[in-house]
């Protein structure tokens, strides 16, 4: 039987509309609200200047759907009383109890924003260092970003530095001290002149040390990583770069050579010091037979020359005197060395180690030092926590110059590292193992807190412990092996508890992961060929499936 | 077929697209300033040059176009073509590195209240043009500049206008003794 179209339109649209004259005006006042509604609404979004009129004529809108309601109350009542009705206003219930929730957990997010860093260096996240730094912010410091919209220098660096600088935002708003804007300098030159900017993109940190004097400092591209901006903040705060002196004069290692595939050269360590913010210095004693009063630490890369007395005595002094020392040394360092550390409670013992347990490359004689070979009790955790991996090719090992229970109470002596019990010293460099008799756990590395050397008076006039961190091996911090593993952390590391600036140095920079994905032209193709076709194809083929059973 | 289901996609497409009509199409790009074009400060033929005048730091001079040749307003002098020659072309206008603004309301900020150089163009119809050379940017690249009785404001090169206000400090009086024989004409 086929049925008449147009007849079955306007049965259904007879059942739509109202039967009496009540129910039409009804439907057209209400019509009339809705419309009144949905302008002023539009109104009150778009055009705030007319808001008191949009807020009329929306309140006139309710009115009028509230009066075409009472109109034909009892439809509507006879409607919802109906299970359709009762259904329908459960839908509209369910719907907007929806739409409500997304939009009160957006208003939560919204004001509650929570950061998450997913990338597996932590790329996004401050080091801990650099929190420190921002929570011990005792004054405001504020950072004008001068970049130009629009300019391809800035643009490149735009993006990378404000999320940075957002980030440092973040990571002080507990006491609020540090924040920063962008100025268009084109726009605002006074602004750029009175900050002496001169070129751009640049940031200008502004703050006051503890006395109250204004300080400013300025960074220009690309020196906008974190720990530029670390070290900008601390100047314009007020915190002084510490010194660091490398002695020289004893066939040390050279801190100028920068190859990294150089095996003697010391020049990425001492970089790795300045980019802990580190002011470095070389030092000769023997021509000027002074240690400055500003040094915070003294370093000893590899030395290969006797220390004249005069020079030994010198850094003994410095050291009584509450002075702080990095030496580090090979197998066959002269006796004046030795020497020094003896009055400190330390002293190298002869031979080389070799660890059948871990080596790097099946090599014993350069023991891998794994992460539970670290030390981590206080105070060296602070060298050692973070770390995983060191090796050092080609180390002596230290010992207490006393046994532990006839040492004095005024040093503390403690190996930062150790080797695995399948170790030994050998003496003989063409022998590549170890006695089983021999076996022993040895310490290429030690940490030293002393209030006064052994047998000898403390200097009145010091004002804090010597320290000393000791190293049998100085390879591992050549140009060839520091960025390695963790050898650049380890000594970097030991130097910042040296300098006491565990919370102010180490800011170092993260390694960028590489995360695109390569694909060649065919890969492009099946990607796109799949998004486009397949997933389409599968739904198809589903919603046949699914027509198919319910046929 | 459910005629509701549609209908309230409808709907929802329509919000939609209401929303993204009202809103997203007619956000202003995402730019920390206005996102101006950066056009031609102003742009003459080098035909209808007629008298240039450069104030700069109270040093003044005219140069006037006669039967093709420039020469000194004031004395009626040719002047030295190897100095001269690229002059006019760079009063023909510069290329705007930037537009900073249509509405300029703080001209003390970019020095065009108290401007550092004048020139005045007067074009072959009688037509002047006065433009006020502001300040330079903080980073010495540009210049602002802008055209006297309207309201805009551009960056132009900073060498254009040292270029031109070398010659107000140093005229390029012929000196046949070092000057080649001028050339008639651009």
């Amino acid at each position: 039987m086929v049925r008449d179209q147009s007849t079955t339109g306007t049965k259904r649209l007879s059942r739509i509309l109202p039967s009496n004259r009540k129910g039409v005006i009804s439907l057209l006042i209400s019509l009339t609200g809705l419309l009144a509604l949905f302008i002023g609404l539009i109104f009150y979004g778009f055009l705030p200047e007319t808001q008191n009129t949009a807020i009329t004529t929306m309140v006139l809108g309710i009115l009028l759907i509230l009066i075409g309601m009472f109109i034909s109350y009892k439809d509507i009542l006879g409607f919802i009383i109906q299970k359709k009705g009762r259904y329908s206003i459960n839908s509209s219930i369910m719907v907007f109890a929806f739409i409500l929730i997304g939009v009160l957990i957006y208003v939560l997010a919204a004001r509650n924003s929570i950061r998450i860093d997913t990338t597996a260096t932590r790329q996004y996240s401050l080091a801990s260092q650099t929190t420190e730094i921002l929570q011990n912010l005792q004054n405001p410091i504020t950072a004008t970003a001068f970049f130009v919209p629009n300019d391809s220098t800035s643009a490149s660096y735009r993006i990378s530095t404000e999320n940075l600088l957002n980030e440092f935002k973040h990571r002080s708003s507990e006491n609020a001290k540090f924040t920063y804007k962008y100025i268009d300098p084109d726009l605002e030159p006074t602004l750029a002149k009175n900050l002496r900017v001169t070129e751009y993109p640049s940031i200008v940190f502004q703050g006051q040390n503890s006395d109250g004097v204004d300080l400013s400092y300025t960074l220009t591209a690309p020196l906008f990583e974190e720990r530029d901006i670390s070290t900008a903040i601390m100047i314009a705060s007020g915190i002084q770069q510490k010194k660091i002196y490398i002695i020289s004069g004893h066939g040390e290692r050279d801190s100028t050579i920068m190859d990294i595939n150089d095996r003697l050269g010391f020049g990425l360590a001492r970089d790795g010091m300045r980019n802990d913010n580190y002011a470095v210095q070389t030092l000769s004693i023997a021509q000027y037979e002074i240690i400055p009063d500003d040094a915070a630490a003294l370093v000893i890369p590899g030395p290969t020359i006797d220390l004249s007395d005069i020079e030994a005595n010198l850094i003994h002094q410095y050291l009584k005197g509450g002075g702080r020392l990095l030496l580090s040394v090979d197998p066959g360092t002269p006796n004046s060395y030795n020497k020094l550390i003896n009055k400190w409670g330390i002293t190298m013992i002869d031979g080389t180690i070799i660890d059948l347990g871990s080596s790097l490359a099946n090599q014993p004689k350069t023991p891998l030092i794994q992460q539970e070979q670290f030390v981590t009790v206080d105070p060296i955790n602070v060298i050692t926590d973070p770390l995983s991996q060191v090796y050092f090719p080609g180390t002596i090992a230290f010992d207490q110059v006393l046994p532990a229970d006839e040492m004095p109470d005024y040093i503390r002596a403690k190996p930062i590292v150790g080797t695995t019990m399948l170790s030994c010293l050998q003496f003989n460099e063409e022998i590549n193992t170890c006695n089983q008799d021999q076996f022993t756990i040895l310490a290429p590395s030690m940490a030293v807190e002393a209030l006064k050397p052994i047998n000898e008076e403390s200097d009145a006039n010091a004002t804090r412990q010597a320290k000393i961190v000791l190293f049998g091996d100085t390879d591992f911090i050549s140009n060839y092996h520091f960025y390695n593993f963790n050898n650049s952390d380890l000594y970097l590391n030991s130097l910042n508890w040296l300098t006491e600036d565990v919370s102010l140095a180490s800011v170092r920079a993260k390694a960028l992961t590489y995360r695109r994905l390569v694909v060649t032209d065919r890969e492009i193709q099946l990607i796109r060929g799949l998004s486009w076709f397949a997933l389409p194809a599968l739904m198809t083929i589903l919603a046949f499936m699914t027509w198919w059973r319910r046929r | 077929m459910n005629y509701r289901i549609s209908f309230i996609l409808i709907v929802i497409a329509l919000i939609i697209s209401i929303y993204v009509g009202f809103f997203e199409l007619r956000k202003p790009p995402k730019t920390d300033g206005e996102n101006l074009e950066a056009p031609w400060f102003y742009d003459i033929a080098y035909d209808e040059l007629s008298i240039l005048d450069i104030t700069y730091q109270d040093n003044n001079e005219s140069f006037t176009k006669i039967n093709g040749q420039w020469t000194f307003t004031k004395s009626g002098d040719k002047v030295d073509l190897n100095r001269w020659s690229g002059i006019p072309l760079l009063f023909t206008g510069p290329r705007s590195s930037r537009l900073i603004t249509n509405d300029l309301t703080n001209p003390e900020e970019y020095g065009i209240d108290n401007p550092t150089a004048e020139y005045i163009i007067t074009l072959k119809t009688g037509n002047i043009l006065k433009i006020l050379v502001g300040t330079q940017t903080p980073d010495q690249a540009s210049s602002y500049v802008s055209l006297d009785g309207r309201g805009s404001l551009f960056l132009v090169p900073a060498s254009w206008t040292i270029a031109i206000n070398d010659i107000a400090l140093n005229p390029p009086y012929y000196d046949p003794n070092t000057a080649d024989q001028p050339i008639i004409g651009p």
